[in-house]
């Protein structure tokens, strides 16, 4: 196929995102405009809070006699305005192809991104690039392994509802026997440094080559996962979980009884969601998740999964018509045979159906405080409801 | 109310205050304005991922009634492209895409990888425009190559701005962007697709439009009342560009006359090629106001000696604008109203019009934060300000203010008790509406009620007063606003403290961008 309606972004966009999460770094955006303003748009209105990247805005002069000095005014200029930040450049296809050298340039990271893999590669090389801090520390292996420190690698925290969800799944590891502490990856530079301690790496999908790497020179085991929605998505979680940690079972009722208790009051609803078509798309650890939590858990049917992008590991799910299509016109055309009565999905999804559950990236069209996952399985529950309630 | 130009209008001024868009979008704007086009971006897919979220082109909602974006193509370059080149890539999608999808038109959008590495795009598409049914064109759109860019565009307009007040004429004052995404592509589709098309419609003319971004004004309403005085007279609109179909632009050199106000290239060209004479106001300096309206339809009907229809019809729709202004200016009689506004080249023309409607304005506060936020020196502003000050104490405005922060201005107006405050700051107009609600004074944007004093209708006129006399009789509920329990800075209006040094840095930035 020589033509495409792209359904994510590219290798750049993958890093940006990684980048941007990193609370005490900024991402210098080494391109022209455009390479900064779609990224950002995706930030800004996703996190009014954020607006973590700057740009050296290439222009024309710059591609003949280079980029440099665009890039060194725009790192003094990110200095000035963005205190204690460390600064990430990311290089974008022009500057890429145009042969802009940038080793001598004062930035405290720089990632050439100017590839032409999808975003997902974006994100598993970015954050691979970040195992170069955390194995920067020359006496690394000596100092020993914390029994209790579990670093979460590649947890996307620029997606609706993202805090709450990590933060229901630092609660839900620290009931463990033994107290579990959580690093996320990404979340700053500076945390990078306790990563070499942890004795558990638990991927979200994106960073398996960060982990491979760790295991590897630092002998720390990793598990992949998809997003753990539902109740047996988190036991299943915890199950991985408890291969290396002591997991008792009694504390493991706690967590899911407030849920089955509080379910009983709408209980008799339950059976409208049974058959219910649906269908699920966003990246892959997301609509895996989300999609054994809707058949197996809740008994509808996903017609359809869309993987709009793509990862490492496949995980086990095995939706009717699962699509890794090049191009989102043919997933537009597939949908149109279904009779989906809810749609999970992106942003891009509300232009099929407004009512869409946004749940992937981006996600800059849905407000939400409160988690999906763990005890936020109510909170997706109700909202499943609605939209069903919205058929009648 | 329109939800979804709310949500546009919202989202866009979010991301603009921290970023600025490239060339491909631009252009993808363009061409998603005709009828049955499709976008095709020649280069890697991320150029063509994001502007599927972006909000859709308003000439294409209100002009084509097209809900959503065309979809928009790439062709996905990948390295091996970049090392041999692209062209058979492109060539390959440009069949596919005609194959597949049968659009009426093509438009190949080159992005800044087939720039740099040297793709001839307009060799590939007269290679393949006998090979497919759809029409097609080729823009050039490299991010890098915008002239928005250019230190002269800004300070130009700044010094346009103080000649229009000044009554000079067209010749005087220079102006245009040629060379950004979405001129280019507006001058491509009219240098690529029409053709002698062998005979003139008399007395015919056509009409340029713009609002890419334009949610809340009604586009459609001012181009049915141009159709229909025009008609009046005796002057027949050959096609409305853009907004309309591929058989509507090939078709224009049939018009004698164009009417443009974005690419002057575009009208030369047409000049140069079909013999067409055409008018041009890309400032809206001759056709703001009142009496630019009337300019309007004389300046057109001068073209073909038909000044004395055109005289006999404005005065009709004079008298009928009288008339339905009569009531409203009753109403407002002892009534007194605050305007916030951006000085700009309309100004003077916007500040007569409200007169005329039947406002007093009792304090005028002139803001320049938007033109400094885009790069306009300040000692620039500074002239603007002081000469928009001289020109509104000359038509009787009692008390004019510059720069004051967004609270001092509501203390100001609140002081001194004004029933209604207009607000029209180009971009936060309803942030800055709900600060003065929220301290008790009512207040409305002109251009939430469809106004704009760029656009060349008296029915807007009527709208307005319509809007004011409604939103005055309204009543007021007391308002302490969830917004306002952040701290925002007053002067870059309603930027969260949180996030100031962002918003500086990015005004700074726009200083490197334009070298």
């Amino acid at each position: 196929m020589s033509v495409t309606v792209p359904s994510q972004g590219s290798m750049f966009l993958g890093a940006y995102r990684m980048a941007a999460s990193l609370k005490d770094c900024v991402a210098l955006v080494h391109g022209p405009s455009g390479c900064h303003f779609g990224p950002n748009f995706f930030e800004v209105l996703t996190n009014n809070l954020s607006s973590n990247a700057t740009i050296s805005a290439m222009r024309e002069r710059s591609v003949v006699y280079g980029g440099i000095e665009n890039l060194e005014k725009a790192i003094s200029l990110t200095r000035k305005h963005y205190k204690n930040k460390r600064i990430i450049v990311l290089s974008s296809h022009v500057p890429s192809i145009i042969g802009d050298d940038l080793e001598f340039v004062d930035a405290d990271v720089y990632f050439d991104c100017g590839g032409f893999q999808p975003m997902w590669q974006g994100m598993e090389a970015f954050l691979e690039k970040l195992g170069d801090f955390i194995f920067e520390n020359e006496y690394k292996m000596s100092e020993p392994t914390s029994a209790n420190l579990v670093n979460l690698i590649g947890f996307q925290r620029d997606v609706v509802s993202a805090e709450e969800d990590l933060e229901e799944l630092k609660r839900i590891l620290s009931s463990s026997k033994v107290k579990v502490t959580v690093n996320v990856i990404p979340d700053s530079l500076e945390k990078l440094k306790y990563a070499r301690y942890a004795s558990l790496n638990v991927v979200f999908g994106y960073g398996v080559k960060l982990a491979r790497r760790m295991e590897r020179e630092l002998g720390i085991p990793y598990i992949v996962t998809d997003y753990p929605y539902g109740v047996e998505g988190m036991k299943k979680f915890i199950e991985k979980f408890s291969e290396y940690y002591e997991f008792e079972y009694a504390i493991n009722d706690r967590i899911f009884s407030e849920i089955h208790e509080k379910l009983k009051r709408y209980r008799n609803n339950l059976p409208l969601f049974y058959d219910v078509p649906v269908c699920v798309a966003g990246d892959l650890p997301k609509i895996s998740g989300l999609s054994k939590f809707l058949e197996c858990e809740l008994g509808m049917n996903v017609e359809l999964a869309f993987a709009t992008s793509s990862a490492m590991e496949k995980f086990d799910f095995d939706a009717t018509c699962t699509k890794f299509v090049e191009s989102y016109d043919e997933f537009i055309e597939e949908i149109k045979d279904t009779d989906i009565k809810v749609l999970f999905g992106t942003d891009g999804e509300r232009k099929i159906m407004n009512n869409a559950i946004v749940f992937a990236f981006p996600s800059f069209t849905r407000m939400s405080y409160v988690p999906y996952i763990g005890k936020g399985t109510l909170n997706l529950i109700s909202d499943i409801y609605e939209r069903i309630m919205g058929w009648i | 109310m329109d939800l979804t130009s709310k949500f546009y209008s919202n989202i866009l001024k979010q991301a603009t205050q921290y970023g600025i868009d490239c060339k491909v979008y631009g252009a993808i704007c363009a061409i998603s304005e005709i009828k049955n086009a499709v976008p095709l971006v020649h280069g890697p897919e991320g150029c063509a991922y994001y502007p599927r979220f972006f909000p859709t082109d308003a000439i294409r909602m209100k002009l084509l009634g097209e809900k959503n974006h065309p979809p928009i193509y790439s062709t996905a370059m990948t390295e091996p492209h970049v090392i041999y080149g692209g062209e058979k890539r492109l060539e390959d999608a440009i069949l596919e895409l005609d194959r597949r999808e049968k659009p009426d038109l093509i438009a190949v959008i080159g992005s800044c990888v087939p720039a740099i590495i040297g793709d001839d795009l307009e060799e590939v598409v007269s290679r393949v425009r006998n090979k497919i049914s759809a029409a097609i064109v080729t823009t050039p759109s490299s991010g890098y190559d915008d002239d928005r860019a250019e230190r002269e565009y800004i300070d130009d307009f700044a010094k346009n701005t103080l000649n229009a007040w000044n009554g000079k004429n067209k010749e005087e004052l220079k102006f245009g962007i040629e060379r950004c995404g979405r001129l280019d592509a507006m001058y491509s589709l009219v240098e690529q697709l029409t053709k002698d098309v062998g005979y003139k419609v008399e007395n015919s003319v056509n009409i340029d439009t713009f609002g890419r971004l334009h949610y809340y004004e009604d586009l459609k309403g001012e181009i049915v009342e141009i159709k229909t005085i025009l008609n009046r007279i005796g002057i027949k609109v050959n096609t409305v560009f853009p907004g309309c179909s591929v058989a509507d632009i090939k078709k224009m050199p049939a018009a004698e006359l164009n009417f443009m106000r974005r690419s002057e290239n575009a009208a030369k060209f047409m000049q140069k090629k079909y013999d067409m004479d055409y008018l041009f106001d890309p400032l809206c300096v001759r056709y703001a106001g009142l009496e630019g309206i009337e300019r309007f339809y004389m300046d057109i009907a001068t073209k073909f000696n038909l000044e004395g229809d055109a005289e006999e019809v404005l005065s009709k729709e004079k008298s009928a604008l009288e008339e339905k202004l009569r009531r409203i200016r009753e109403l407002l009689r002892d009534k007194t109203f605050s305007l916030v506004l951006v000085p700009m080249t309309i100004s003077l023309e916007y500040l007569k019009l409200l007169e005329f409607i039947g406002l007093k304005i009792k304090a005028l506060f002139i803001n320049t934060e938007w033109l400094e936020r885009f790069g306009t020196k300040k000692r620039y502003t500074n002239e603007i300000a002081n000469e928009f000050r001289m020109l509104a104490n000359k038509l009787g405005v009692e008390e004019v203010f510059i720069n004051l922060d967004a609270f001092e201005e509501v203390k100001k107006a609140k002081a001194r008790a004004v029933d209604l405050a207009l607000v029209d700051t180009l971009s936060e107009d309803e942030e800055r509406t709900m600060l003065y609600e929220h301290n008790g004074i009512k207040a409305i944007s002109p251009s939430l009620y469809g106004y704009s004093p760029y656009r060349i209708s008296y029915a807007m006129i009527t709208r307005l007063g319509e809007g004011i006399v409604r939103k005055i009789g309204n009543r007021l509920p007391r308002r302490k606003l969830l917004f306002f329990e952040h701290a925002v800075d007053g002067w870059r209006f309603p930027c969260l403290k949180d996030t100031l040094h962002c918003r500086i840095c990015w005004e700074e930035m726009m200083q490197i961008w334009r070298g």
